[in-house]
């Protein structure tokens, strides 16, 4: 079954707080609403069968003033729907947007040495073996068991 | 019977996976006519996700080695609310091969001894050195990378390859285990160091459980299938299994299967061998319910299904100051330890566990929390994941799972699959004895994560997503009344009707399951091989 258009389904203003609520960033990694992020999101959301669905229930269970609250606030609001399958599939929705984004790949491979690119098809240099490190493991004598 | 009637073949193979490959090669190098059965697809190598730039949103998605998440079509509904370690599988022609890290372990001599040598379980019908010649050609076959010499096993014939790199972590590691006097070895690896057999060698992109593009990892679709096929084997792929059928004498004829159009088609054999894993393998049994069968084919023992064992993980994280670039190279391979493999009276658990050493994933996985890892969501996400990703070496404890009958894979009364067919159930407990080897294994490995340097060591007691290893549901055995198959995985019940997965473990042992699956389907295609003429097959080839 097709999944529904989520920004016809879902309440862009609360989905842009929620996100930044995950994802409020620390000055040098962005956060979400700096990104737009909510975006990408509603692009992608619908590519999990009742991903829409569950965004659309965990917006519905946050408190009617979330979007005008504090950073702190709203971590308070959604601590008690953590452990909920909606809260993870907004979690995985909202990282796997944001660790795709454009300036977080560039946060990536500036300040972790991670490259971005697809592993494939150039891959990496794959290092032969350095038997040396073996000297003292090749020491103990056979101790598996006869039976 | 005619070998050209597509009616009708010498042997029926039902799934395509590691077992099945690998069997259907054998019967058809012996010129037995095989049809395989398989309800996945195909897949694509050069389009598996590694090569895209959202490849790591597939790991989540139509990639997740779960079929609850990953919902393909081709997938079965798994009914897992009765266990705490969720199924993981895969598919399709190659089966969970498509998906695995590629860790080419054996069994010990040990692990088939387990009662005879500490008086828990039962032992196997065969021992190492009977299995040991299927053992080295199926280490030709896929093609082994790793090292003569390991002081934990017996002597064997020379790997065809070298092993992988070590990488930063796993080196700290291995020269921590050498100052704590532990036991470690590069692991063996069905992931191709240099090119082989036709196939490329590994580029050292990383994401093996992607599926690999260039065909170094050792999928059963690369490795074993083509090679059957070229000797006649048939797939037929989208093809669902309903029942296995059986003739007016109780002996196996076939399987009524369901095509895309839910039209039904009766594949008539000779013989019949399952490959189906350790979950379909026991439900397709379940569900082929008759007169002569009526608690599901060859279940006189009642032990169809039951005696499932998942290898629980145990999993212990450390976390260097430094960047040592854990994202890089294939993610399961590296060293592993076997120190605490063997029963140790001293010790409060029986039988023991090995460690695989692996290294870090890539952002996604690594933010949703990868083995163990502590990054909270909000304020403070983004500083913890920079001193998280990158900064991992893990220790996998895989914990032998002993065989409990209550542990068992039934049909679930409230799920079904797409063709209304009752979906499997596993119910399964994680016992004592497990819980004090995952206690012990979490201590030992975070000293040695400790003194390979680690500043912090993450832990899990019990990794729910790690039921990849489906063992023991139709297990082998020579008394009919504990057992389902014999050693040569033929049924007690049925002559004709074989068994070539993981479900034929008597065991878990504690090492990957996937050489040894291969291992026995090479012998139980031999022992079909030798036994046809009194199973109505020629003996053409």
């Amino acid at each position: 079954m097709a999944e529904p258009d989520a920004s016809n389904v879902l309440d862009r203003e609360r989905l842009e707080a929620l996100l930044e609520t995950l994802l409020p960033g620390n000055g040098i990694w962005p956060g979400a609403l700096e990104l737009d992020l909510a975006t990408e999101v509603l692009e992608r959301v619908g590519m999990a069968e009742g991903h829409t669905d569950s965004i659309g229930r965990l917006l519905d269970a946050l408190s009617p003033d979330f979007q005008t609250s504090t950073q702190e606030e709203r971590e308070a609001v959604l601590q008690p729907l953590a452990g909920t399958t909606d809260f993870a599939a907004a979690l995985l929705v909202a990282y796997d947007a944001y660790y795709v984004h454009e300036r977080v790949l560039s946060l990536l491979e500036e300040r972790c040495g991670y490259v971005t690119r697809p592993p494939q098809p150039q891959g990496f240099e794959l290092e032969p073996f350095d038997e040396s490190i073996l000297a003292r493991a090749r020491e103990r004598e056979p101790f598996w068991r006869q039976a | 019977m005619s070998a050209h009637d597509s009616n009708s073949a010498d042997v029926l193979v039902i799934g395509a996976g590691a077992g099945g490959g690998a069997a259907s090669w054998a019967l058809t190098q012996a010129g037995l006519d095989v049809v395989c059965l398989e309800r996945g697809d195909w897949t694509d190598p050069p389009n598996y996700p590694a090569a895209t730039p959202n490849w790591e949103s597939h790991r989540v998605r139509d990639f997740h080695p779960s079929p609850n998440i990953r919902r393909r079509d081709t997938d079965y509904p798994i009914d897992d609310s009765t266990s705490p370690i969720k199924p993981l599988m895969f598919c399709g022609v190659g089966g969970s091969t498509i998906m695995w890290t590629a860790h080419h372990p054996r069994f010990h001599p040990s692990d088939f001894r387990v009662k005879t040598l500490d008086g828990v379980a039962d032992d196997w019908p065969l021992t190492y050195d009977e299995l040991a010649p299927y053992y080295e050609l199926n280490d030709r076959m896929v093609g082994v990378s790793g090292l003569n010499g390991d002081p934990s096993m017996p002597e064997r014939d020379p790997r065809p390859l070298p092993p992988l790199a070590l990488g930063t972590g796993a080196a700290r590691l291995a020269a921590a285990y050498d100052r704590l006097g532990y036991h470690w070895w590069p692991a063996d690896s069905s992931v191709l160091t240099r090119d082989y057999d036709g196939r490329l060698a590994c580029n050292n992109c990383g994401p093996c459980e992607l599926g690999c593009t260039r065909g170094s990892k050792a999928s059963s679709d690369i490795t074993y299938w083509p090679k059957a096929i070229a000797k006649g084997a048939r797939v037929v792929t989208r093809a669902v299994v309903r029942e296995i059928t059986i003739d007016s004498e109780g002996r196996a004829d076939g399987a009524i299967w369901i095509d895309d159009e839910s039209r039904e088609h009766h594949q008539r054999a000779n013989v019949v061998v399952l490959a189906a894993n350790g979950v379909g393998t026991p439900r397709l049994m379940l569900l082929s319910t008759s007169a002569r069968f009526p608690n599901g084919l060859a279940n006189d023992s009642g032990l169809v299904g039951r005696n499932l064992m998942l290898h629980p993980v145990a999993v212990a994280t450390g976390v260097f100051e430094d960047n040592i670039g854990s994202f890089h190279g294939p993610d399961g391979l590296t060293i592993f330890s076997q120190e605490f493999y063997e029963t140790d009276s001293e010790r409060d658990f029986v039988r023991g566990y090995g460690v695989q050493v692996t290294r870090g994933q890539g952002p996604l996985i690594s933010a949703l929390g990868g083995f163990a890892l502590d990054v909270p969501w909000g304020r403070g996400h983004n500083d913890r994941f920079e001193q998280l990703f990158g900064h991992v070496a893990t220790c996998a404890i895989l914990i032998e799972d002993l065989p409990h009958e209550s542990n068992r894979v039934k049909l679930s009364d409230t799920v079904r699959d797409r063709f209304d067919l009752p979906a499997p159930q596993m119910v399964y407990e994680v016992d004592e004895n497990s819980r004090r080897m995952a206690k012990h294994g979490i201590e030992r490995s975070s000293e040695a994560l400790r003194e390979a340097g680690a500043s912090e060591v993450l832990t899990i007691d019990v990794l729910p997503m790690a039921g990849f290893h489906l063992m023991g549901t139709a297990r082998m055995g020579d008394d009919p009344t504990r057992s389902v198959v014999d050693g040569a995985g033929r049924t007690h019940d049925v002559p004709n009707l074989f068994i070539a997965d993981g479900s034929l473990f008597t065991t878990s042992a504690g090492v990957n399951p996937t050489p040894t699956i291969q291992a026995l389907a090479l012998k139980v295609a031999d022992g079909i091989v030798s036994a046809r003429r009194d199973m109505d097959m020629p003996s053409h080839g």
